[in-house]
């Protein structure tokens, strides 16, 4: 006799999240194998629709994203004056920096080797913010270590495979890095919000001197987890709210993290 | 299900990943965009009943998976449990293209876009990720709703009359023959 209707419903939706719980626990190595091939089905048709849907994207963007655009375009307008009158001085200042590199070599810039990686793949989920390079333990490129470029630090490498690794970029939301920032060397942590998102800095109490524009850069002391001294991110606003035990400020990074086209990978292990 | 079926589930599963990467990333709200995965559970489900709306939940879910960032075979359960809770208001004729009001399948679909996400982020902060809890999650809801009442219909349309087994189904009321 055939079981009720309802008993082999129960039965379909226990199967079924069998099934999809096979696959949780499965997880990278079906990843992997299925991933290439699913992007080698879809980017010819990606490629065809992306010229066809970019310019509906971008005019979605601006219209709902205006006071952001108008936003950038201040932004750039400032960036621009500023680029301009960097460019007259750059003769003086790289015969300074070079100076500066000969007195007191950068802790990440000279006596750090790097492995410079190509991305492979934005991911541009809601949930996490990670991209794919094509450097993995195979180039000597380890979990943990720190990844920069774009003007600074971009994240953390959070898995490897021989020929190619997973970062979290310093905005994912499970990102926390120590930092240090002014003249006296005032410590703080600053924790990703997300993808796109500001991050928001905790430990600093009230009445430190905090000045918009600020940058900050890594402790090196939050356990060893980054080295010293690479740029993390510019304050871009502080708030005190009444009875705080601490400032609340918000910090840009200072990588452009939209453009990682190509990182830098600081062969540093944690706590070396 | 046939093996067609599941084929025509395959193939659908990866054109709205097309779609998705395409279209839906470009479309950013508040830096979040909707996710077009809960569209094939939600749809199949209305059209073809609970069994179909899982297996295009799994199979929708797990493609999904393999270009996103979070755990594999975590869009997997959401869409499965999905297509499970719409696909037992199909089997009922609730939101049939030809039986129902035009907006019941809208209606529903939007409100399954708004529950998915919070399903997977319960399900991720499970498994360990508490950070799919974040300041963007609503965002993320209401777009998710919104992407899947729009796109409901046309889904229905294109893939339901595909996977539809009439078998599983009561399908919309009909007047009894001789009644009348």
């Amino acid at each position: 006799m055939a079981p009720p209707r309802g008993r082999r419903r129960l039965l379909s939706l226990s199967g079924f999240v069998l099934a999809a719980l096979t696959l949780l626990a499965i997880g990278g190595p079906l990843r992997s194998a299925g991933s290439g091939l699913a992007r080698a089905v879809v980017s010819p048709f990606v490629d065809v629709f992306r010229g066809i849907t970019k310019p509906v994207g971008e005019t979605f963007a601006g219209a709902f994203n205006y006071a952001n655009v108008v936003a950038q375009n201040h932004q750039l307008e400032r960036e621009l004056g500023r680029l301009q009158l960097q460019q007259r001085t750059e003769g003086f200042e790289q015969t300074q920096l070079r100076d500066l590199l000969a007195l007191d070599r950068l802790p990440f810039v000279g006596a750090l080797h790097i492995a410079v990686a190509q991305t492979n793949y934005q991911n541009l989920s809601d949930f996490t913010a990670t991209i794919e390079i094509d450097k993995g333990s195979s180039a000597g490129v380890l979990t943990g270590m720190p990844v920069v470029g774009a003007g600074g630090l971009v994240g953390i490498v959070t898995s490897t495979t021989s020929g190619g690794a997973t970062v979290t970029l310093l905005t994912d939301a499970s990102q926390s890095i120590g930092v240090t920032f002014g003249s006296r060397g005032y410590e703080a942590v600053v924790h990703g919000q997300g993808p796109g998102k500001l991050l928001d800095e905790d430990f600093v109490a009230p009445g430190t001197p905090v000045h918009r524009g600020e940058a900050m850069y890594t402790s090196g002391l939050q356990g060893g987890l980054f080295p010293a001294g690479i740029p993390v991110g510019r304050v871009v606003g502080t708030q005190t709210h009444r009875g705080a035990t601490e400032l609340s400020i918000s910090v840009r990074p200072l990588a452009d993290l939209t453009r990682l086209d190509y990182v830098d990978v600081v062969l540093w292990e944690p706590g070396s | 299900m046939s093996a067609s079926r599941w084929l025509w589930l395959i193939a659908a599963a990866l054109a709205v990943v097309v779609v998705q990467l395409t279209l839906a990333d470009e479309l950013t709200v508040a830096g979040v965009h909707a996710e077009l995965v809960w569209v094939l559970p939600v749809a199949v489900g209305l059209a073809a009943g609970s069994k179909a709306g899982m297996a295009a939940g799994l199979v929708g879910g797990a493609v999904a998976d393999l270009f996103a960032p979070t755990p594999f075979g975590l869009a997997a359960i959401v869409g499965v449990l999905l297509g499970f809770a719409v696909g037992r208001l199909g089997e009922e004729g609730i939101g049939d293209l030809g039986g129902s009001a035009w907006w019941v399948a809208p209606g529903i679909a939007f409100g399954g876009g708004l529950v998915a996400p919070v399903l997977f982020a319960m399900c991720g902060a499970a498994i360990g990720h508490r950070s799919y809890f974040s300041a963007t999650l609503g965002v993320v809801c209401v777009l998710d709703a919104f992407a899947c009442a729009l796109l409901v219909r046309p889904v229905m349309r294109l893939v339901g009359s595909r996977i539809v087994d009439d078998a599983t189904r009561a399908g919309p009321l009909e007047p009894v023959r001789g009644a009348l």
